[in-house]
């Protein structure tokens, strides 16, 4: 297995990531309220088994951001430690050079 | 029950293209997983991609799921279209509306009795207009009981309308999703 990160591209996915994350839950936000105006609109014996199946979805939907979150969180957090260690292993080799160690 | 028809078609609608943004957004999401997965290779990416991929299965399901939801709304808007564009009734009045026509017409068809019993030789000016009465009341008769047969026909087809909007649901199962543990994919 190769052992690398492309910084760069990695970087510009993330910010793709989180704006594409954005557009995920505003379209989620505007099916949910379309959802809550159309059940306004009518009373029928089956309306609240289907406002239960509306509530599981809406509780479906906060996981699934928080899946989106960690996504991004996983690699921001992997972006950054590869950053930080390539740092150190630059002080390293910086300290060996002036030292002469 | 109370269905207000052009609400729920405007509001479908919109659900429709929200639906058709949100699909296209998840699709854009995994995709550049997809890609962010050739700028990070390691062991912890592999376990995070391979996880990535049961994730998007969940979701596609989850999208599905909103659709079943989605076709059961526009089934419920195209039947009760079918039926007027604002519908208002108390339902558990059905069984006393019908009971009230009918004895209605109970009433109106005693006086036309009334009428056919009515010796009417002695006065012979009075009956042509007592004549017109009757046929007047056998019209009406014959007018309510078109109205009874309609509203009967309309509360048919609302009790077939949620007993299949019923079954629709009953055949829906929604997928429980849980958080993934993200610690092993941090290296």
């Amino acid at each position: 297995m190769i052992n690398m990160i492309d910084e760069i591209q990695l970087e510009d996915s993330i910010k793709k990531l989180a704006m594409y994350k954005n557009n995920i839950d505003l379209s989620f936000d505007e099916i949910k309220s379309d959802i809550e105006k159309l059940n306004s609109s009518f009373e029928t014996e089956n309306k609240n088994a289907l406002l239960e199946f509306v509530d599981v979805l809406v509780q479906k939907k906060r996981i699934v951001t928080k899946m989106h979150n960690d996504n991004i969180y996983v690699l921001e957090k992997n972006l950054d430690n590869y950053r930080r260690t390539a740092k150190e292993v630059s002080h390293t080799f910086n300290n060996i050079e002036t030292k002469g160690l | 029950m109370q269905v207000q028809v052009n609400h729920l078609k405007t509001y479908l609608d919109r659900i429709s293209k929200s639906l058709d943004n949100y699909e296209s957004d998840c699709q854009n999401f995994y995709n550049e997983l997809n890609n962010a997965s050739s700028y990070w290779e390691d062991e912890h990416a592999k376990k995070f991609f391979d996880s990535v991929l049961q994730e998007k299965i969940k979701i596609d399901t989850m999208q599905n799921e909103i659709l079943s939801i989605k076709d059961v709304y526009k089934y419920m808007v195209e039947s009760y279209e079918k039926i007027g564009n604002k519908l208002e009734f108390n339902l558990d009045l059905k069984e006393d509306t019908l009971y009230r026509i009918d004895t209605y017409i109970v009433k109106l068809e005693n006086i036309i009795s009334s009428y056919n019993s009515l010796n009417l030789s002695f006065c012979s000016k009075e009956k042509q207009t007592i004549e017109n009465h009757k046929q007047k009341l056998i019209r009406e008769v014959e007018y309510v009981q078109k109205v009874k047969e309609n509203l009967k026909k309309t509360f048919g087809q609302i009790e077939e309308i949620e007993k299949n909007i019923q079954y629709k649901l009953s055949k829906l199962n929604l997928e429980i999703i849980k958080e993934t543990d993200i610690s092993g994919f941090i290296g």
